[in-house]
């Protein structure tokens, strides 16, 4: 065989080549169908989109400890459910939900919040903010948590890095925009609704909710 | 619970992942849509693709790079191949038969344009294997091959472009 250095050369002038010759896709073709986008969004989660991974890690943690702690007993011990909701705090005191990194274009988010369209057993623990950024946590006497985010968005497209193996993603409106709503195949996990609002900016809301009550809630923050 | 293990993942790759994604899926789209003439299977292929790909991302250094591009969109090629063995059933049929004449090199190594008129797959085998660093293994993964087809396959592309070299007299 060949010396390996002049085969590699020749190689990498191979590769040059056949990379010129790749066709610039057409309009139509970078379109990609929804479906495509749907079952892509499934594989990837979406790079400039640090913080919202970061949240939905952080939720996952608390679901975690709920799960492996028992969640009947945060629904009766009041002690275990403060501990929970000390711990959560104490996440959120170091800063973790502080992202790094994220590519953004200049956009700065408006002052959403659900404070007003969440049901009255559920109380604010903690809500941080910033230009990027808005996060609030809900608890009720349960211990049920409902989890609000917003982000720039500096591209359009969400993609969702969930599994939704266990669950039943389908889309919705939440008045002309379409959402993605994933509902759990368990009635003991919460649900989730995704969507991108008129300012590209992107929501979710995650909760032991219906999907009709997602829905709604998701119209008030549109509103 | 495996909402939960999915979430706490290798968040590097992820964003590698999306980034290959968005810079060259158009390009997947477009080569898996020559050889498929069809968009809704130019698009699964691509999904294939996509698999495959986030099971090798460790050997794409960066995700933005020569190196990156050609690999994703030949893996986007195979996958496009693969559709269309399955819809007719021809398991043999030549790899080349999807794929327009390329070899119009006007550089000037001639081991490249030596390297170019050798059929698509053989091409394939020398790039995985002496510029890529594939093992036989990893490569009958991307290849869907098994690992003694490639090593032989392997084995007779090299064999190809010694016996090219030799008759112009680069050896």
């Amino acid at each position: 065989m060949m010396n390996e250095a002049i085969l590699r050369e020749a190689l990498i002038e191979t590769r040059k080549y056949l990379i010129s010759q790749f066709e610039e896709p057409t309009d139509e073709e970078i379109k990609f169908s929804r479906g495509f986008r749907r079952r892509m969004k499934k594989l990837i989660v979406k790079y400039d989109h640090p913080a919202w991974y970061y949240g939905c890690k952080i939720v996952a943690i608390v679901f975690l400890v709920i799960g492996l702690t028992g969640g009947l007993v945060l629904g009766f011990n009041e002690t275990a459910r403060a501990q929970v909701q000390e711990w959560f705090f104490e996440r959120f005191s170091r800063n973790e939900f502080i992202y790094q990194n994220a590519v953004v274009e200049n956009k700065h988010l408006a002052e959403y919040s659900l404070v007003e369209a969440v049901p009255a057993e559920y109380t604010l623990i903690d809500r941080q903010s910033d230009e990027e950024t808005i996060t609030e946590i809900y608890v009720n006497a349960k211990g049920n948590i409902l989890s609000f985010f917003a982000f720039v968005s500096g591209y359009g497209g969400s993609v969702y890095v969930l599994s939704d193996e266990d669950r039943i993603e389908e889309p919705c409106y939440v008045g002309e925009i379409l959402a993605d709503i994933y509902i759990s195949k368990d009635t003991n996990n919460s649900n989730e609704i995704v969507w991108h609002g008129k300012d590209d900016t992107l929501f979710i809301i995650q909760g032991m909710f219906t999907k009709e009550e997602l829905i709604g809630m998701a119209r008030w923050i549109q509103k | 619970m495996l909402l939960i293990l999915s979430i706490i993942d290798n968040e590097d790759d992820k964003r590698k992942l999306g980034k290959i994604y968005k810079e060259y899926a158009g390009f997947m789209i477009k080569r898996a849509n020559r050889i498929l003439d069809n968009l809704d299977d130019a698009e699964d292929a691509v999904q294939n693709a996509f698999i495959k790909i986030a099971n090798h991302l460790d050997r794409l250094e960066k995700p933005i790079s020569d190196d990156t591009k050609w690999y994703v969109v030949t893996a986007a090629e195979n996958a496009a191949i693969d559709i269309i063995r399955k819809k007719t059933a021809l398991t043999d049929m030549p790899y080349e038969d999807f794929f327009p004449s390329e070899a119009y090199y006007k550089g000037k190594n001639r081991v490249t344009a030596l390297i170019l008129s050798l059929s698509p797959k053989d091409r394939d085998m020398l790039l995985l294997r002496h510029l890529y660093g594939y093992n036989y293994s990893e490569m009958g993964e991307v290849l869907k091959m098994s690992e003694e087809a490639v090593r032989k396959a392997v084995k007779r592309a090299e064999l190809k472009l010694e016996t090219s070299c030799r008759e112009e007299g680069l050896l």
